[in-house]
């Protein structure tokens, strides 16, 4: 080993404090940065391997009741590789030991063999015997949430039929990979779940024979989606198609790609915070050891070192230091991806989900951590080789300090001198005072970033789960029923009030742009369903013409007083006009809104309901659920309790686990950035000081002067961080707000406090280490070594 | 002194220079011409401010002067790069400092080993601490050590190379009577052994009495040169 490596091993020992605390703050920008893109990696191959392997469709097409016989027509489309023609429908289940109700998407298996696109894993058990008809496969979610085993026995109620069902299968589909209940946002796999059954008993239960009312299609390479869909909704129009998608916009396709774009945003943001308070931390501390070593850098010179070697040597000393922080962080990248797998394996169901670090996310986070490593000692190490040897040898000249700002306001009276040499010290060094400062600020950014999701997660099931709906059962009907249905629902056991609703399938044209959305039709200052802004305003749905969510207006280019085309997909299948009324700033989704008689005229029907919103009395929850379930019309019979409950399970797994990460991170931040502010000035005013006691002052008094001055940073940067973290909130907020929801910007008084909290504990400790130092400063020592 | 000896390995020639510009000019060397022979020992005297330490920064390689000529051997300094700078001082030249400047994370063995890693033909580090005479001492670090011990491992780190130049910038300032009067007897020793040219700054005149030459500089001139008929022996000098 060269003695210059010796050297730069010891001062990385005397200095390991400070060491430790950049390459922790190094350890979490890689650590971050691998475990993101890690898991993002992992997910979207996992998806790309399952996708292709189990044939996950390109383009769908659901349609109320065709004949078989469109197969033909519809694999001569252009471009279509494969075909597969099934019959689904929407069930309900009841369950031993379980007393509300589950919904479930029965899903038509071939009568024989298995289907020709999103084939089904099978984890346990078997394929149904063919035509068979009672034998059926659940999936994998619903099956470990309600412990159901091959062998075990249930009742599905599928268009007013009892069918009893025999497992033989646990399985998943590509098709499910998030398993939701259409509509919903987040899985319940207790109250929802899809069954695959020979498709001979769905066309006996649905009285569908020989029919089929979903398609999907895979596509040869290079084929343009568009035009399949296309043709494939000219096809199925006669017969009640709903207006084929591609891939796209699959309900869990979609989940899994939005999932993967804020992963990447969280790839992006999070490390890059860390990297660069990192790299600050470098500078500072590099140009702090370039300055002590001044003279040991002449030396060397005089010695014959070049300037080369002395600026390498110093590059080493910050690249050490930095590897060692990538080295951990690689580790920590590792945890956090599998910890972030197992729970992503939760919520996402793959055949095989596999979790693995690649040498290229290593090598990448590697290259940015030398770079950020670089750009941080470049300053330094440029004034190092600078130094003329001669000079460097003369003792640096005392630092020039003048009257800071406040004293000059003629504000100095007001100030001991103890407060007086603060405020100088600050004001001489105001680059790096304001750095410091940026970095603590960034810390307390950080906490709000992380608590900020929170909040808006919060705000966001607040407000459309207690806000604005605010029904005890929701009925959802398997077709437009008569408003008769809803008196009689009036009558049914612990019905208070009955809410109707008509959704309308459509598609929105305005010009040459479409969305295929559901009309959502509401009694106008309906008590249980009511649309609230994202700053929870409530707003009217218009008498007249469509409310749209501001996504949905974005997307189809539309404003207030507009008119779009509103081609149905139900009933008469014309396309009449509708002017948008309102725009609605909603925090979720792509909504279209309308009063319940505007939705039925659009329709051109009588008045009729699609849906019904409840309130009960809970004593008598059990028994409305028996008498819903014997209703044939009803496809799903949910409770928005059952369903807060599993939204609070799941935001707070999902979110306090980024939000529990964020804010270690950001405590370890500010402390890395206190702890260095700190032992820099007393490095750089240990003489100072100890004069100071020489002269008398007491270590309370000395304390004063170097802790006000770390104090003073702090303060300053908490405001500053608040802004901050104000800013980087939005930032997140629009990068990781989808078409499915916003992000609303909410901030509450309660993050901004225990973010500064955080803070300022996390630098009360470091101020306690340091006074420690101080008490044990040796005075006899410090005023003999010369500076 | 012989023919032989006087054979030059460095001529200064209207050496001249300016510290800042304007008003705070400082001219610390007005023009100064000077020869130093192979193998002699050369003091340096003159009052504190008069432009020893510049001279010989210059001479060393550690300071550009602004004017005049300063040629080692057949190489011109003036004006030279800085490549050819560190090639001069890592090839040719030692240093000896007032206050040492050992580096204080390194022991007496790896601050020798500093430069014997970058030299062409070196002695050991073991083998210059030898020298000094500290071979007890080779592991111990700066802080363990007596002024005079760090003087002489500075000393074993600038000769460990085999330099042409040794030059010391009052190596003794630091130290007392007994400590200083062992150094100059190891930097007497060097210079007769190893037929090093050694140039030794002091203000002690005394010290003079050792040299083959002295020279006086009062403001940033050469105001004399004396030639001793015989080098004292460090042991005489009076301090
Ligand atoms: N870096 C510098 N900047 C300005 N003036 C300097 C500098 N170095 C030396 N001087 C001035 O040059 C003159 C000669 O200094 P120096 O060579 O150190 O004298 P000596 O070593 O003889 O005491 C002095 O007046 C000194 O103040
Ligand atoms: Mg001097």
């Amino acid at each position: 080993m060269s003695t210059l490596w010796r050297k730069l091993l010891r001062d990385i020992l005397r200095m390991k404090g400070q060491c430790v605390a950049i390459a922790v703050l190094i350890a979490l920008a890689v650590g971050t940065f691998v475990g993101f893109a890690s898991t993002h990696r992992s997910l979207s191959s996992s998806r790309d391997a399952y996708y292709s392997e189990y044939r996950f469709g390109h383009v769908f097409a659901e349609v109320a009741r065709a004949p078989r016989t469109l197969a033909e027509g519809l694999r001569a489309i252009d471009g279509v590789e494969s075909l597969e023609l099934r019959l689904a429908s929407p069930g309900l289940l009841s369950l031993p030991a379980f007393d509300e109700p589950v919904s479930a998407r029965l899903v038509g298996l071939p009568a024989v063999g298995e289907p020709e696109l999103g084939l089904l894993h099978l984890r346990r058990g078997r394929w149904p015997e063919a035509r068979s008809e009672d034998e059926v496969v659940v999936s994998e979610a619903l099956a470990s949430a309600q412990h159901l085993e091959p062998g075990d026995t249930l009742r599905a109620l599928v268009n007013g039929r009892t069918l009893y069902l025999h497992i033989c299968g646990i399985g998943l589909s590509p098709e499910h990979v998030y398993e939701v209940r259409p509509g919903d946002m987040f899985p319940d796999n207790r109250r929802f779940g899809v069954l695959w059954l020979r498709s001979n008993v769905l066309e006996q239960a649905l009285g569908m024979r020989g029919t089929f009312n979903e398609a999907v299609l895979r596509l040869s390479r290079g084929v343009s989606e568009d035009e399949v869909i296309a043709a494939v909704d000219r096809a199925l129009r006669p017969y009640g198609g709903l207006g084929a998608y591609g891939h796209a916009r699959h309900v869990s396709a979609r989940f899994i790609s939005e999932e993967l774009k804020q992963l990447e945003a969280m790839a992006f943001f999070v490390p890059s915070i860390f990297m660069a308070v990192a790299a600050f931390l470098l500078n500072i501390i590099v140009g702090r050891v370039v300055a002590i070593q001044r003279e040991q850098i002449a030396t060397l010179k005089a010695l014959g070192y070049g300037n080369l070697r002395i600026g390498v040597h110093f590059v080493e000393l910050s690249t050490l230091i930095v590897l060692l922080g990538a080295a951990l962080g690689v580790l920590l990248g590792y945890a956090i991806g599998v910890s972030m797998t197992q729970m992503y394996a939760e919520y996402y169901r793959f055949a095989t989900f596999r979790y693995a670090i690649s040498g290229r996310e290593i090598a990448a986070s590697i290259a940015l951590t030398l770079l950020a490593s670089i750009a941080g000692t470049l300053g330094a190490v440029r004034r190092a080789v600078a130094l003329r040897p001669a000079e460097a040898m003369r003792p640096a000249s005392p630092a020039t300090f003048r009257r800071s700002l406040l004293e000059r306001l003629g504000l100095g009276r007001l100030l001991s001198t103890s407060g007086r040499m603060v405020l100088r010290n600050v004001s001489r060094r105001p680059l790096r005072a304001l750095s410091s400062c940026v970095g603590i600020a960034m810390a307390v950014a950080l906490l709000v970033t992380g608590l900020f999701f929170g909040d808006a997660m919060n705000v966001i099931i607040d407000n459309q789960f207690r806000r604005s709906q605010r029904q005890d059962v929701s009925v959802v009907f398997n077709r437009p029923v008569s408003m008769g249905v809803v008196h009689e629902l009036r009558h049914f056991p612990g019905v208070l009030f009955v809410e109707p609703q008509r959704a309308v399938a459509a598609t929105l044209r305005h010009g040459h742009r479409t969305y295929r959305a559901a009309i959502s039709g509401l009694v106008r200052e309906g008590r249980l369903q009511r649309v609230l802004s994202t700053s929870a305003q409530l707003l009217e749905v218009p008498e007249h013409g469509l409310m749209l969510s501001e996504t949905l207006a974005k997307n189809i280019g539309v404003k207030v007083g507009d008119t779009v085309e509103v081609e149905l997909l139900e009933g008469r299948r014309n396309a009449p006009s509708a002017v948008v009324t309102a725009i609605a700033d909603e925090p979720f989704g792509t909504s279209a809104y309308a009063s319940i008689d505007t939705a039925n005229a659009l329709a051109g029907t009588s008045p009729q309901v699609t849906s019904a919103l409840l309130q009960i009395d809970e004593r008598h929850r059990l028994e409305l659920y028996r008498r819903l379930a014997e209703l044939p019309t009803v496809a799903a019979v949910s409770s928005r309790k059952a369903m807060l409950a599993s939204f609070d399970a799941m935001t707070e797994e999902v979110l306090l686990f980024f939000a529990f990460i964020l804010s270690l991170a950001a405590g370890a931040m500010a402390m890395g950035v206190v702890y260095n502010a700190a032992r820099i000035s007393l490095s750089e005013r240990e003489r100072e000081l100890a004069t100071m006691r020489v002269i008398g002052l007491s270590r309370g008094e000395i304390s004063v002067v170097l802790l006000g001055e770390l104090f003073t940073l702090v303060l300053a940067a908490l405001p500053l961080g608040c802004a901050l973290g104000y800013g980087l909130a939005k930032a997140t907020a629009v990068a990781s707000s989808t078409e499915m929801y916003r992000v609303p910007l909410i901030v509450t008084p309660r993050t901004y406090v225990f973010a500064m909290a955080v803070v300022l504990f996390s630098s009360a400790l470091v101020a306690l280490t340091v006074r420690r130092r101080l008490d044990s400063l040796d005075l006899v020592s410090v005023l003999k070594t010369k500076e | 002194m012989s023919e032989t000896q006087r054979d030059t390995v460095l001529r200064a020639s209207g050496v001249t220079k300016v510290y800042g510009i304007g008003a705070v000019a400082v001219q610390a060397l007005r023009g100064v011409d000077l020869e130093l022979f192979r193998g002699e020992l050369l003091v340096i005297l003159g009052p504190s401010g008069s432009g020893k330490s510049t001279l010989l920064n210059v001479i060393g390689g550690l300071d550009a002067p602004t004017g005049g000529s300063l040629r080692y051997e057949d190489h011109e300094l003036v004006g030279a790069s800085d490549k050819l700078l560190t090639h001069y001082r890592r090839a040719h030249v030692g240093f000896v400092f007032q206050f040492y400047n050992l580096i204080p994370s390194l022991t007496a063995r790896e601050n020798v080993a500093l430069v014997t890693e970058i030299a062409t033909s070196p002695m050991s580090a073991e083998e210059a601490l030898e020298v000094v005479g500290l071979a007890d001492r080779m592991d111990h670090f700066p802080a363990q050590l007596s002024g005079g011990q760090q003087q002489r491992v500075a000393i074993a780190r600038a000769i460990a190379k085999r330099p042409q130049l040794l030059l010391c910038d009052e190596p003794t300032g630091a130290l007392d009577a007994t400590t200083g009067r062992l150094v100059l007897e190891v930097l007497d020793k060097v210079n007769r052994e190893l037929r090093t040219t050694t140039a030794l700054i002091t203000h002690n005149a005394a010290i003079g009495a050792m040299a083959d030459r002295v020279v006086t500089i009062a403001d940033g001139r050469i105001a004399r040169i004396d030639v001793n008929e015989r080098r004292a022996a460090p042991s005489e000098v009076s301090w």
